[in-house]
Order: structure tokens, then C-alpha cells, then sequence
């Protein structure tokens, strides 16, 4: 079931394309705007910028949130997804899945103009940075999904996700920014490796949280 | 089949279903009547898990229905007022995603049989947000033909559909009267609920004010109270 609810998901952005489009687009101009507000020395940028990315990437994460909601919203397919008898927390896998996926390639996408408009000279391992992006963007998601079970029901969902997300995001902000800087600073692994274990267990307790309360949460 | 004791819901403080009690036996095809605002579909929603009650208990085949109870759900169909299907996808393939969330085994010629009979089988491919209200509503019924249920819930199945549809719904709830399947219908035509359903239950202000059967002495009284109520 499981594997049908996420095929379901692809399939929707394959054929509308609003996930990735909207979020490719948002992440190009914040970039840009990025690089034509800051006339700051290499060495500034270079510290800022894990910073920057990860800002970008919150937001990002928003505006594929509420697509991902909205458009089971639009014709009430969501009533007909959870009144069928699914456990509701594989529904609540399939978004966090899914939404992890579309934020990764955008990411993904996103990085190469974000380092190379910003003009930034780190040269970081890239599997050690992908397992940064990689847990990082797991840790927003999870959350995301399900702050955006809570609000979807709500007339003003697309006000409600950002005040309830951003300030339950701040321990993943600041583990993956923290993560990223030292990273690209060359710090060793062993002398940042406990933001990953705080990554690790964000991404554990509330992806068993959500698991097990979003039958809860989408009762009206 | 479906029982229901002392249910109780209120939105805002103000209440929607007041200590409501009655049964579905199997067999039975019940219209639900009444205004608008007076609950029928909120009631439709506790049924499907949709809503949670304030109160009271609500069982299907003896199964309690609750947001985490799969099993309740495992037996009931529920088409409400909204299509409940994905806009961007075609009408077989919202079949196929909802016979699979039914388990269900359709083959893609069981599907085009279904949407020949619900005549939309030249439609079949085409996404359903170009659908016209009745076309969705004629979806709904092919649903309702995929899917092996025990209850149908079907919140006004005759909304948006031309003479033919109605033809259509009306002979599809004809052969649904069988002794292994119920549906509660929410209704708005008293003379086809006094024809087709074999029990009505006339709901005002939250409560059940007249639940009785549609045998053919009852229709004069049936009417008599239905137009006051409704006046």
C-alpha cells in the first residue's frame, strides 16, 4: 500500500509539475537576489552561506508543503484517501517520502547556480555534503508533513504552515547549518558529528510521532 | 450492520447532532431527510471516520469506528459531497488507485466495463477536472460498482445528474437491494425515497423527529410530515 500511495504522489507532480517548478523557480530567484544584496568579501561568504542555503531550503520546503496538501484538497480526494481502510500513517510516510524526494532534487538543482553566484571557494567532501542535504532536508520534511496535516484543515493553511513550522524547524536549521559550516570549513568529522546525531534523532522521534498520531490529526 | 447510540457533535459550541440512536439492519436502503444545517452530512462523516464524535459510539458489523480502527472502515464506502478523487488523474486511473486503496483486484477491461455501464467510457482517459458536476457524479456510481462494500454512505447521489444519471443511480440502488448490503443515502426527493428506500429517518435540529418505513400506507402521513417540517 505503501509503494501505491507513493507512486500516487510521483505521479501527480509528473503530470502537474507545480511541486518542482514552484520550488526551482523560488530557489533560482532567492539566489539571485542573494548575490546581487550582498557585496561582501569571499571570506564573509564563505561563512554565511551554509546559513543562506539552508534559509532557502526552509522555504522551498514550505511552498512544496502546501502543494503537496493543496491539491488533495481541491477536489477532496484526501476525505476519500483516509475514509478508505489504510492505515493513515503510511499516508503520513508517503508525504514525508515524497516531499524529501522533491526537495532533494531541487536541492540538488538549486546548489550548483548557489555556488556559483555567490562565488564561494569550499571545496567539501560531496558525500558527506549530500548526507547533510540528505538528513536535513528528511528532518524539515518531517515536520513538515506533519504541521501540514494539522493545518490542512484549517480555512488559512497556507498562513498556518509557516507560523507552526519555522520555529519547530530551529533545531534542524541549526544542525544542518552548523553541520554544513564546519564541513566546509575542513573541521573534522568527529568535532561536529553530534549535529548529525541531533539530525538523526529529529528525524527518528518525530518520524515515529507523526507515524503514530496522523490517524489523530486528520480527524475533523 | 451499523449501529449508532447516543452520537453528539456541535462545531463552534453550537450543537449539529443532539443524542442520536438508531440501527441499519442488513438489507436495508435508509434515506436520511431533512434541511439543510441539520447534520445529515456531518453524520455521514462520523460514520466514514472522517469526523470524531463529541460523544456517544458509533459500530459497523461490531467494529467501533475510530480515526485508528481499519477494520470499521474495511466494509463501508463513503461518497460525499465532493468528488474525492484527484483531479489531474483520468477516470481509470482513480479507479485503479481506489480499488487498490480497497484491495480490490480490478483489471483494466473490469474498469472500462464499470465506465461503459456508468456511460463514460469515452471520457475514461480524460483527466477529471474537466468533468462536468454530473460526470463526476456518474464517477461516484462507478465507485460505488468497483468497490465490494457492506454500507454505502452516498451523500445526495442524484446532485447534478440529468434524466438519464438518474436512471442510472435509481437502477443501481435497485440492485443493490440485497440481503448482505445497506446504504444510508442522503436524500432531498421524498417520492423517490418513498419508492426506492425502505426506511427514512427525517432529521431536524440535530435530532431524528420521524423514523419509520416507506411502506405505501405510510406515504400520505410521510408526506404530511416531511412538507411541515420543511415549510
Amino acid at each position: 500500500m505503501f509503494w501505491d500511495l507513493l507512486k500516487k504522489e510521483f505521479l501527480i507532480e509528473l503530470r502537474s509539475k507545480e511541486i518542482s517548478a514552484s520550488m526551482l523557480t523560488f530557489g533560482v530567484a532567492v539566489i539571485l537576489i542573494f548575490s546581487f544584496s550582498f557585496s561582501v568579501s569571499p571570506r564573509t561568504m564563505n561563512t554565511f552561506a551554509p546559513g543562506l542555503f539552508w534559509v532557502m531550503t526552509l522555504f522551498i520546503a514550505v511552498l512544496g508543503l502546501h502543494r503537496i496538501y493543496a491539491y488533495e484538497k481541491e477536489f477532496d480526494a484526501f476525505g476519500f484517501l483516509i475514509s478508505a481502510p489504510v492505515d493513515r500513517g503510511l499516508i503520513f510516510l508517503s508525504k514525508w517520502v515524497s516531499g524529501t524526494l522533491f526537495l532533494l532534487v531541487a536541492d540538488l538543482f538549486i546548489a550548483p547556480p548557489f555556488y556559483l553566484f555567490l562565488q564561494l571557494s569550499a571545496r567539501p567532501d560531496p558525500g558527506m555534503n549530500f548526507l547533510i542535504l540528505l538528513l536535513g532536508n528528511l528532518g524539515l520534511m518531517v515536520l513538515g508533513s506533519l504541521v501540514s496535516g494539522l493545518a490542512m484543515r484549517a480555512k488559512m493553511s497556507e498562513v498556518l504552515l509557516p507560523i507552526l513550522l519555522f520555529p519547530l524547524a530551529s533545531p534542524v536549521m541549526i544542525a544542518a547549518t552548523k553541520a554544513t559550516a564546519a564541513l566546509w570549513s575542513g573541521i573534522p568529522f568527529r568535532d561536529w558529528q553530534i549535529w548529525i546525531l541531533i539530525l538523526l534523532t529529529i528525524i527518528i522521534s518525530f518520524g515515529l510521532v507523526g507515524f503514530l498520531v496522523f490517524d489523530h490529526i486528520t480527524e475533523e | 450492520m451499523l449501529s449508532i447510540q447516543h452520537l453528539r457533535k456541535s462545531f463552534f459550541r453550537r450543537p449539529v447532532l443532539v443524542d442520536l440512536t438508531f440501527q441499519v439492519g442488513p438489507g436495508e436502503i435508509v434515506g436520511l431527510m431533512g434541511k439543510n444545517g441539520t447534520g445529515k452530512s456531518t453524520l455521514l462523516r462520523m460514520i466514514a471516520g472522517l469526523s470524531a464524535p463529541d460523544g456517544g459510539e458509533i459500530s459497523v458489523h461490531g467494529h467501533r469506528v475510530g480515526a485508528t480502527q481499519i477494520s470499521s472502515r474495511q466494509s463501508v464506502l463513503y461518497l460525499g459531497h465532493a468528488p474525492g478523487l484527484y483531479p489531474g488523474f483520468s477516470a481509470r486511473e482513480n479507479l485503479t488507485f481506489a480499488g487498490r486503496l480497497y484491495h480490490e483486484s480490478a483489471d483494466r477491461d473490469g474498469i472500462r466495463e464499470i465506465l461503459r455501464e456508468v456511460g463514460l467510457e469515452r471520457q475514461a482517459d480524460d483527466p477529471i477536472k474537466v468533468y462536468s458536476q454530473g460526470m463526476l457524479q456518474r464517477l461516484k456510481l462507478a465507485l460505488a460498482k468497483l468497490i465490494s462494500w457492506d454500507l454505502l454512505l452516498f451523500d445526495e447521489p442524484f446532485s447534478g445528474l440529468d434524466a438519464q444519471g438518474r436512471e442510472l443511480t435509481a437502477r443501481f440502488f435497485q440492485t443493490m437491494q440485497r440481503p448482505d448490503k445497506s446504504c444510508l443515502l442522503v436524500l432531498h426527493d421524498l417520492n423517490w425515497a418513498l419508492t426506492h428506500c425502505s426506511r427514512i429517518l427525517l432529521l431536524d435540529q440535530g435530532k431524528i423527529v420521524r423514523d419509520a418505513g416507506c411502506g405505501p400506507e405510510t406515504h400520505t402521513e410521510w408526506k404530511r410530515v416531511y412538507h411541515s417540517l420543511m415549510n
